[in-house]
């Protein structure tokens, strides 16, 4: 669903591979240049930086706790609505839990998740990706067919295996997305490092024997950062997408804990009884943590990539 | 031609088999086994029931039987939660009501996004371009299940048109919103990439070349420009598939559409290993004889694919 | 009336960085199997003049002045008249065979989709057609090869599929714009041999665009030289070559390597081409003329018939280049 498809990424490769023949002002404070003055990149920004403050600071500002049951509103839609008074500015949920708590606290889970789950993929992938391309040959064949039998995996039905198997909890679910999604990052870094293994200053290294591991770490990780800073951007609200889906279903994290998923099922199961704040600011957060993502995303690859100087 | 084919279709086996040893393994890997229920069971009775499923022979044994009785007699094995049904009975059950609306989610998304795609590439920065963009900008952050309570909310609860669950033998009405549900999101990613890939190849070298032959635009656009610009299309068509048939686990939870999703979502409750596993490999097997399908029409659109 | 009359044709880019001019102001006429070469280095606007004649420029360009065929003004026509001339009456042939050809398509598909359009003909008849054209362009077996896809070509063969595709509604005007850049010197030659005798059996008029003045030389009666989107001189080949009236012609002219001139030192022209997207203010060639006087970073005397067919924009007298040559 990323707004970036593996064939852009694959473009993006092979023109990052060039960068470094782009000559005059460093790469990185040039693409800082660019991704400022790209408004969607920044109202990107804008988004996320406003969605941590509300996912870091939300509880401490709400008037009640997430998980403190108001018997005098619950079930009653009549009176859970969004009530400045009484301090349930997002209105209160079917057990009578403020939602102005509850949404902070899922925006904190959903991101804590997308976050670490995109940082054991990413790590993962950037690592097999540069050993396979670096080491080529019959290594790189095997390590890539793995690859691709893992992609024929249908990844949200093993998603839900894992969590059966090893029981629900915050990090079997993060450690369960990010072992099963890093086969994508794996295969454009891969591509990335084949490109590069060819440069002159990795065969200076291997001519004065260095060993493969250090040309790996010291040579061919750096210069791989701009795509796969990209890529974890755009790897972020899948992610959010995959836990919030699991969520969605109940078999993600557990009551009274909630994440943005828990939160739209149970708005989504509300929606007869005429309590429409209940799905509308679970979704509107939802929705502005998945577009902040994405600009950013698409405002880095633009701000790293020279082609339309 | 031919020998392509059957060599990416023997190409394809290994993967299969390697997928069906490693979800077994995968079962096997679970803490406890698919006894362990909140409720003690006496020590007899779980020695039984693993006497019963054979569960008691060696690993080797217990992989090789399970893997054979898939590849042989394409059985997945009895249930171990529904003691009286096998897998296979489930899978026959779910599986014809998925592939219905998945497979027109499918193609609305494969068409509509196609379409759309194509004519905001050919009437670059005209309103049609905008809406093409904005819906897919819009829509890539609407997966399924935040659609389908949207959908619902509008078009049930709302404006009573449609109904907000059920099967009913595959009434259209009770199928509307699952499609609309699943597709919308895929439908925008393809909207985006057939734009891109479009707009690059109205720009390359050959189709100057056709119109410089006078062909009128719409015989440029489609003689021309639309088989390379499908290409990269294509390679997305196996995640969107699957996508459709996961997927059917948020719209069976949620329409009450008696798919495979309600099946996976019960067994994983359970922990039903023998469905959950079979309705996996069964995912998978698809995607892999998808992928091959998806190679073969590679091979038959680009000529400088070689057989 | 002459078959083709262009007239202060220009072209404008718009790009993110500003407008890019580039084609000023070009004017020329061609008549019936007349063969013209325009000459200049990448960037001099010579493709551009030639995409802008068949209005096949890029989206962000725009033609600007008149571009009259046969009497049908070309220069912001509706579609449907420039498609009943493409191809029928005026057809080109584009720098890079290996990517002009569809390659998603056999030859025979693409070839004789333009007579289905253009003449009405069946499948079947179009393709023994295509057959006969290429057996023109001397493609070996080419009732075998037509059925081919162009990657299964070498790169001479598909520039060869592209004349005979030019060919085929045997058109008044031929546009060739560098049509043997992309390809082995020795294939070069074959290709503009080629080209030579099917102008000659076919009669048509051809523009030949190049930055070769060899092959102009052996082409070409008339030549004209640009440089920056403008002309610097134009005039009949043989005087031309003899006595070039222009410094940026003459240091093209030095630039050559001749057969007649065993051991002499060939001399490179200093600096680049201009950038363009700045509007064009005196002499384009002046940075890297050295017959460069003051006034010519300010203005450039328009193009003006000094001869008989000989015209030429300079600021230095003639007898100032035609001295020094002698």
């Amino acid at each position: 669903m990323a707004l970036l498809t593996p064939i852009d990424m694959t473009a993006l490769a092979a023109r990052m591979a060039n960068l470094d023949e782009v000559k005059g002002r460093s790469l990185w404070a040039d693409a800082r240049l660019r991704f400022f003055r790209n408004k969607a990149a920044v109202a990107g920004v804008v988004l996320l930086a406003f969605c941590a403050t509300y996912a870091l600071f939300g509880q401490l500002i709400a008037a009640h706790t997430y998980d403190f049951q108001n018997y005098d509103i619950m079930g009653e839609a009549s009176k859970s609505g969004p009530n400045w008074a009484e301090g349930y500015y997002f209105g209160a949920d079917q057990q009578g839990r403020d939602l102005f708590a509850r949404t902070a606290m899922g925006t904190r889970i959903s991101l804590i998740v997308g976050l670490i789950a995109t940082a054991i993929s990413v790590t993962l992938g950037t690592l097999y990706g540069a050993v396979s391309g670096y080491l080529g040959g019959r290594v790189d064949a095997v390590m890539m067919r793995l690859v691709d039998i893992l992609m024929s995996i249908p990844y949200l039905f093993v998603l839900i295996l894992f969590l059966v198997m090893f029981g629900r909890s915050l990090s079997v679910l993060y450690l369960a997305i990010g072992l099963l999604s890093w086969p994508g990052m794996a295969r454009i870094v891969r591509g990335q490092t084949l490109t590069l293994k060819g440069r002159e200053y990795i065969e200076a290294a291997q001519a004065t024997g260095v060993s493969s591991f250090r040309i790996i770490i010291r040579h061919i990780v750096p210069n791989l950062m701009g795509i796969v800073v990209v890529y974890a951007t755009l790897l972020v609200p899948d992610v959010i997408i995959g836990e919030s889906f699991i969520s969605f279903l109940g078999l993600g994290v557990q009551e009274p804990q909630t994440s943005l998923g828990t939160l739209i099922s149970d708005g989504a199961k509300s929606v007869y009884y005429n309590t429409q704040w209940e799905i509308a600011f679970p979704i509107a957060f939802f929705m502005m943590v998945m577009f902040g993502f994405y600009f950013v995303g698409d405002g880095l690859r633009d701000a790293l990539d020279p082609k339309d100087r | 031609m031919y020998s392509y084919t059957l060599k990416r279709t023997l190409g394809a086996i290994p993967t299969l088999l390697a997928l069906v040893v490693i979800s077994f393994l995968l079962m096997h890997a679970a803490p406890g086994g698919p006894f362990t229920f909140e409720k003690q069971l006496p020590q007899q009775v779980i020695d039984n029931l693993n006497a019963k499923y054979g569960l008691d022979q060696p690993l080797y044994v217990q992989m090789a039987r399970y893997v054979w009785g898939i590849v042989a007699h394409f059985d997945f094995g009895p249930s171990f939660v529904y003691k009286d049904r096998t897998v296979n009975e489930i899978i026959a059950q779910g599986f014809p009501v998925t592939l219905q609306y998945g497979g027109w989610a499918f193609l609305f998304a494969v068409v509509f996004g196609v379409g759309l795609g194509v004519a905001a590439a050919v009437r670059q920065n005209s309103l049609i371009d905008y809406f093409a963009v904005g819906l897919s900008i819009v829509a890539s952050v609407l997966p399924n299940f935040v659609l389908a309570p949207i959908l619902v909310l509008i078009f049930t609860v709302g404006l009573h048109w449609l109904p907000g669950g059920g099967w009913e033998g595959g009434d259209w009405k009770h199928q509307v919103m699952p499609i609309i549900a699943m597709s919308t999101a895929y439908m925008a990613s393809i909207t985006r990439m057939m734009r891109s890939s479009m707009l690059e190849v109205l720009n390359s070298n050959h189709i100057r070349t056709a119109r410089a032959k006078g062909l009128p635009t719409w015989k440029v656009i489609l003689r021309h420009a639309l088989k390379p610009s499908l290409i990269p299309v294509l390679s997305y068509l196996g995640p969107v598939f699957v996508a459709m048939i996961t997927g059917s686990v948020v719209i069976d939870m949620y329409f009450s559409t008696a798919g495979i999703g309600k099946f996976f979502v019960d067994a994983a409750l359970n922990r039903d290993y023998a469905v959950m596993m079979g309705v996996t490999l069964l995912a998978g097997g698809l995607t892999i004889l998808f992928n091959l399908i998806v190679d073969l029409l590679y091979a038959w659109v680009d000529p400088k694919v070689r057989y | 009336m002459a078959m083709l009359d262009v007239n202060n044709l220009s072209v404008r880019f718009d790009t993110p960085d500003g407008v890019v001019n580039a084609v000023n102001d070009v004017s020329f006429s061609l008549d019936k199997g007349q063969t013209l070469g325009i000459v200049g280095e990448s960037g001099s606007g010579k493709s551009q003049l030639a995409f802008a004649i068949m209005g096949l420029l890029a989206k962000n360009g725009r033609a600007g002045g008149s571009v009259r065929f046969n009497g049908t003004e070309l220069v912001g026509a509706p579609l449907s008249t420039l498609n009943r001339i493409r191809a029928n009456h005026i057809a080109m042939i584009f720098q890079d065979p290996m990517t002009s050809l569809n390659p998603y398509m056999r030859v025979s598909d693409q070839m004789a989709e333009v007579l289905v359009h253009h003449r009405g003909m069946g499948k079947a008849a179009a393709v023994a057609e295509c057959v006969r054209m290429l057996d023109a362009v001397k493609i070996p077996d080419a009732r075998g090869r037509v059925r081919l896809y162009p990657h299964e070509f070498s790169g001479g063969m598909r520039q060869r599929v592209m004349i005979a595709m030019s060919l085929l509604c045997q058109p008044d005007l031929l546009i060739a714009d560098e049509p043997t850049t992309a390809l082995d010197v020795t294939v070069q030659a074959q290709i503009m041999h080629l080209l030579g005798e099917l102008q000659r059996d076919f009669g048509m008029a051809t523009i030949l665009i190049t930055h070769d003045l060899g092959v102009i030389a052996g082409f070409a009666r008339e030549v004209i030289v640009m440089y920056g989107g403008q002309v610097m001189e134009s005039a009949p080949v043989d005087p031309f070559f003899a006595r070039p009236s222009h410094p940026y012609s003459r240091g093209l002219l030095h630039a050559l390597p001749r057969v007649d001139q065993e051991g002499a030192v060939l001399s490179a022209i200093p600096g680049t081409p201009p950038n363009m997207t700045r509007a064009p203010r005196g002499c384009p060639f002046a940075p890297r003329c050295d017959l460069v006087m003051a006034s010519c970073h300010d203005s450039l005397s328009p193009l003006t018939e000094w001869a008989p067919g000989r015209r030429r924009a300079c600021n230095r007298p003639v007898s100032d280049l035609l001295e020094d040559a002698a």
